[in-house]
Parts: structure tokens; sequence; C-alpha cells
């Protein structure tokens, strides 16, 4: 007998002063089972279920967190991906063909330009990685729903991976000083081109704002073994949330550095400690650590935010999947 | 029987609290002032996905796209059940979770343990049916990629001299390709079977041996992986074991270190299992050719030896104790290996004539000038 659920609160809605938080109701035993059963049937079938897999794991993790009392919901399908996969081996396919090709044909005509096409693969490859980092964003943000309304991202993915690319050249430069602008620039792309059904997240944040702190942990990585980025990770954290808003609403994180460190650490830990076995308990910390220090203080006007359709594709989930940067 | 929930109409983020009426074959969604709202009839009803004792019931409906209506109450998936097969069919996500964790646990380890021992019992077989023109293929782009690193020595003498020992241990076997021998003036103390029939004798090795049985007993050896075609099952072997323990890491990706620590291990000890394979076909190579087999012994035995005394001060000594490393990195050698050769050897002859032996040992000498 299905025992009555105290989860449904009496529904407050927009109450002004209200601190909404996110919950996480994942359980060990029960995202381990699915990925056992993942890791049995990617191996049965040479490696192609995994694309289905990461959609159940996905699905399961979304179901399980809430936010004001709500659930997530994923919608992506694990033929998406499988096709964005597809997608992505087509592209690289291509791209080896034409810089191979191109480096035959060139050493025909003026020997010596290898080295010229040599740099742009690589240069290639590396605004690739940033594409697929930017519409793989935008895939998961488009098959995640809350409240029946799907989640956006606007923007171009080439615009983002030319900054990745320029503000990185800008970094090396600087000897990694510009970091913080770095970082403050790409975040305020990806934030406000970020979207709830018809409404827009708005991101305000400085770089120059977090420099001192940047410089404080630049000059303290020897003394303290480098310890202390974990410290400036954290402020980091914190600034980003302190500087989003979406309608009335503001964001906040309370994680401290310390905090930080702990989950890095037994994460770490733990993956040592089992061979790598232990990665869906890390995603499970992860992700209660997200619910436990993220909340969301202000009004939001629910009835203003319309569906809005945004197209996605998964060709960039491929994409980092094979560069081997994605994680669920 | 009327529920309590909430309505989501798919068009704005505000849910609306309603009450549920089950009557007839639909259900009926009533506002807060009791006006209808909606009527979900039950063939389109369904779950939007798996259901948690801990968690409300979340309902859509075909005909309503992603308008979706929240209930607390599990009571209402009883009701349904009568009416629809579908969700009496319905099991709770999560329940008996330790339960399924063991079984399926139990599965995997199972499985793992399988595919383990069978990707190498499976690669040996597998390797004989690739056609030996690919294996050719890889080896050349292979040599194609080690270039100036393993250029040949070209003495005509010396040549010959190696194309005899090279031919008088090809006839005592069926080789898949031909053998293509050659001395590298890279000083290594090591020997290497490419694939495709492609063998490279380093010029330490020639330097270091001391009779042209133990350079016969290192190239027999060599010959013996080409034949046993241990490249192309070492590529099957890898490419299974990458799959298997990639798998096992899940998401995390085959990037992180202890899955390629422990992937290496594996790696090495199916090596060992190749190097004694080599040994014992080599050793048989060599009996066929009558070619004496002690020198692969002493040959072994002073590696080892020099590797043994690798504390020693003296800077000379030391130099050899790395060398010897660095034959003994690639081949791990023991007491029982080097009985096991002594064993099996029969052969009584030499391997070349003195004029021949000479020949070979100063094979690198143009390219040694040069430099």
């Amino acid at each position: 007998m299905p025992e009555k659920d105290t989860v449904m609160q009496p529904n407050i809605f927009w109450d002004g002063g209200e601190t909404k938080r996110f919950h996480c109701d994942a359980m060990g035993s029960e995202i381990f089972r699915l990925f056992l059963v993942n890791i049995l049937l990617s191996m049965v079938t040479v490696g192609l279920y995994r694309f289905w897999g990461k959609t159940r794991v996905r699905q399961y993790l979304w179901s399980q967190i809430s936010f004001d009392n709500d659930g997530f919901q994923y919608t992506g399908r694990g033929g998406e991906l499988f096709r964005g996969f597809l997608g992505a081996l087509g592209i690289f396919a291509c791209l080896v063909v034409m810089s191979e090709g191109l480096d035959y044909g060139l050493s025909l005509i003026a020997p010596g330009v290898e080295r010229t096409v040599a740099i742009a693969f690589a240069v290639t490859l590396y605004l690739l990685a940033g594409i697929g980092a930017y519409s793989a964003r935008r895939y998961l943000l488009s098959r995640t729903c809350w409240r029946s309304i799907r989640f956006g991202l606007s923007g171009s993915s080439g615009t983002y991976a030319k900054k990745v690319l320029y503000s990185q050249l800008v970094n090396i430069l600087t000897l990694g000083l510009s970091s913080p602008f770095r970082r403050n620039h790409l975040t305020s792309y990806l934030l406000n081109n970020t979207w709830f059904g018809s409404e827009q997240f708005v991101y305000d944040g400085k770089g120059r704002e977090m420099f001192g702190h940047f410089l404080l942990a630049y000059v303290l990585t020897i003394p303290t073994l480098g310890l202390i980025w974990f410290w400036y990770k954290a402020a980091e954290y914190r600034y980003i949330a302190a500087h989003t808003q979406f309608q009335g609403a503001c964001f906040a994180v309370t994680l401290s550095g310390s905090q930080l460190l702990r989950l890095t650490l037994g994460n770490w830990l733990l993956l040592l400690g089992t061979l790598g076995l232990a990665y869906p308990l890390t995603l499970l910390r992860k992700a209660r650590a997200l619910c436990l220090h993220l909340t969301v203080e202000g009004p939001v006007t629910y009835e203003v935010i319309a569906q809005c359709e945004q197209p996605a594709s998964s060709v960039g989930e491929g994409l980092i999947g094979v560069f081997g940067m994605n994680e669920v | 029987m009327v529920f309590d929930g909430y309505f989501t109409d798919g068009q704005t983020a505000q849910r609306h609290p309603v009450k549920i009426v089950c009557v007839a074959n639909q259900l009926q969604i009533f506002d807060r002032h009791d006006a209808l709202l909606k009527e979900w009839s039950f063939p389109g009803l369904r779950l939007t996905g798996e259901v948690y004792r801990r968690q409300p019931i979340r309902l859509s409906h075909r005909d309503h796209g992603e308008a979706c209506l929240i209930l607390a109450s599990h009571e209402l998936l009883d009701l349904l059940g009568r009416e629809l097969p579908r969700f009496r069919q319905h099991r709770y996500g999560g329940d008996n979770a330790t339960g399924h964790l063991l079984l399926w646990g139990a599965i995997l380890v199972l499985v793992t343990v399988g595919l383990l021992k069978g990707v190498p019992f499976l690669a040996g077989p597998l390797a004989h049916l690739v056609p030996a023109r690919w294996e050719q293929m890889w080896g050349e782009q292979m040599l194609g990629f080690l270039g100036e690193d393993v250029s040949a020595c070209e003495s005509v003498e010396g040549q010959a001299a190696l194309q005899v020992l090279t031919e008088r241990l090809t006839a005592t076997t069926t080789p898949p390709f031909p053998f293509k021998v050659r001395v590298s003036s890279n000083p290594l103390v090591n020997a290497v079977a490419l694939p495709g029939g492609h063998i490279i004798l380093f010029q330490g090795v020639i330097a270091t041996a001391q009779s042209p049985e133990e350079v016969a007993g290192i190239l027999a050896h060599e010959m013996a992986h080409e034949v046993q075609r241990h490249p192309m099952r070492g590529l099957l072997r890898a490419a299974g074991l990458r799959l298997v323990i990639g798998a096992l890491t899940g998401g995390s990706g085959s990037s992180f270190s202890v899955t390629g620590l422990g992937e290496f291990l594996l790696q090495l000890s199916y090596n060992r299992e190749d190097e004694a394979e080599a040994d014992k076909v080599g050793v048989d190579m060599l009996n066929k050719a009558n070619i004496r087999g002690d020198g692969l012994v002493a040959f072994f035995t002073r590696q080892q030896h020099s590797e043994e005394n690798s504390v020693s001060p003296s800077a000379t000594e030391q130099e050899t104790a790395s060398r010897a490393g660095q034959f003994l990195s690639t081949h791990p050698t023991d007491v029982a290996r080097v009985a096991a050769i002594q064993e099996r050897t029969q052969g009584t002859g030499n391997a070349l004539t003195k004029k021949q032996w000479h020949a070979l040992r100063t094979i690198c000498e143009e390219e040694q000038m040069k430099n």
C-alpha cells in the first residue's frame, strides 16, 4: 500500500520573503544499481548502450531533484544522444580527411606549409571543443523541464567557442592573470543566454571584482600547496550566484572553501579507493552539495513564464563525448 | 473518489491546485472554484517517469501536450490499475534497491570476470583470422612513424650474415608473412617485433652479445612473436580490455589514471604469457635449425646479473646495468624463465661462421663513423 506522502506541502506562490530551496531525494543504492545495469549492458552491446544508460541516469537524477517542492524532469532520449554521437563522428571524419588532403595537396604546391595546416587543425579542434561544450549545454537545458516548462539556451556556440579561444590566448600572454576576467566573460555569455521558458536569467558580475581574491590565491599557491584554490573556487561560486538574477529573485550559494575541499577530496578518495567504481556516488555527493548550498531568494511571478520553443541538437554532446569532456 | 493535486498546463510555470475525480473512463480536473478545467480520457494517460514511494506521481496525457498532473496520493495508481493493464503492471522504482544492487552486482562480477578471461583467450585465435596484408600495412606505418630512430645499418657483409641466419630460422616455420629483419644503429640493448614481420635488433644487442648463438636466440624469440601473431593479438586484447574497463568506470571516462593503471597491470601479465610462448616457439625454431640454445640462456643470465648488480658504484657497470634494464623492461626475466629455456633446448650446431659473425658485429660501423 503506498504510504501517504508528505512531500506536497501547501503551495506558497511567489511569497516575497521566502527562501526557496532545492532538495535531493536520490539514494546511493538506486543510482548505483542504475550504473551496474548500464555497465553490464554497455559491455554486451560493445559500448552502444551507454547513450541510453546516460539518459536513464539523467532521468533519475533530475526526477530526484526538486525545487520549491516541484521535481525536475529530463525529457531527452538515448536515441538523440546516439544520433549526436554519429553526427560528431561524421564531423571528425570530414575534418581528418580534409586536413590530410590539404596537407598532401599543399606539400605538392608549396612545401613547408604543413606546419600551418597542423596549427589550423589544432585551432579547429579547440574551437570544436568550445562549440561542443556550448551546444551540449543547450541540449541539456532544452531537455530539462520544471513545472512542464522547458529551459533553454540562446546565443551562438560559434561565438562562445571564439570567446573561449581568444580569452585563452590572452590568458597565456598574461601568464594566467586574466583568468578571473576570462571566467567572468564566459559565465556572463552562458548565463545571460539562459532561459526558463520565456524569461531570461541575468548575470551582472565583473571580472575585476574577483581579481583581488584571485591575486591572493595566485600568490599563496605555493605556501598553501595549492589548497588555497578551493577557497578561491568557493568564493567564485558564491560571487557568480550572488550576481545572477531571475525576475526579481536572486541566487545565493553558501558553499565555503573547507566544504568544497571536503567534497572534492572525498570524491577523489572514493574514486581512488574503488578504482573508479564509486563514480555514481561522487555524482550523488555533488548533487546533494548543490541542493544543500544553492538557494533562491525573492519573488518569482510564475504566471508570466510561458513555454518557449528553442531548437537544440545533440551533436554537441557527441562532440564533447569524442573529446572525453562529458560527465553526466 | 476525489484526489487533491496540482496541475501545470504546459503553457506557463504557474501551478494550479486542483481536485481530481475519477468518473467512467476519464479523469475530471476541477479548479479551486470547482469549475471543470480539463477532462483526461484513460487511454491517453501515462506516467511521466518512474514512480518512487517517497515522491508524488506525475501524469501526462497524449492529447494534452506538456500539461502535467501531480498527485501526492498514490491511491489513484491502484484505481487506474483496475481499468488499465499497464498501470497494473506498474512497480515502484527504488523498491528493494539493495536486493537489486546485490543481484546486478553479482551478475556484473560474473560477466566482467568472464570477459576479462574471455577477451585475451579469444584474441589469439582472432588474430590469426586477420589478413596478413593488413598487419603488414600496419607494420609499415609504424616503421614510417619510427623513421630515423630505427633506420637500418647497411654494411653489405653484415646484411648477408643476417640474411643467412634469418633464412635458416625461417625455414623451420611457416610464417604468415615474409620476415624483414634489420639491425638499427640505435645503441639500445633490446629487440622488437613490429606487426607484419618487421623485426628490429638494436645495435646494443649485437654489441653486448658474446656469441652469434646469442643473437640467433634473440632473433628466434622475436620471430616466434611474429609467427604467433602477438602484435595483432596484443592489439585485439588491448581493444577488448579497454572496452570492458571503460564500461566498468561508467561515465568517468577511461582517462582516469587508476583505470589506466589496472589496464596496464593486466597488459603486463598478458605480456609475460606472450613472452613465455615466444620463448617456447623460439627455442623450437632453434632446435629445428640445429642451433645451440645456450646463447639465449647466456644472454638472459647476463642481463639478469647486471640488473642485480645495479647498485655497483662503478660508472661503467652502472651503464651496463641501466642498459640491461632496457631489455628487462620489455622482457621480464627470472630464474624460471631461463630454466625453461635450458630444459627445452636441443640444438648443438653453431649459428654463424666466425667470418659471418665478424661481419654481423661490424654491420653498423659505417653509421657509427658518420655519427
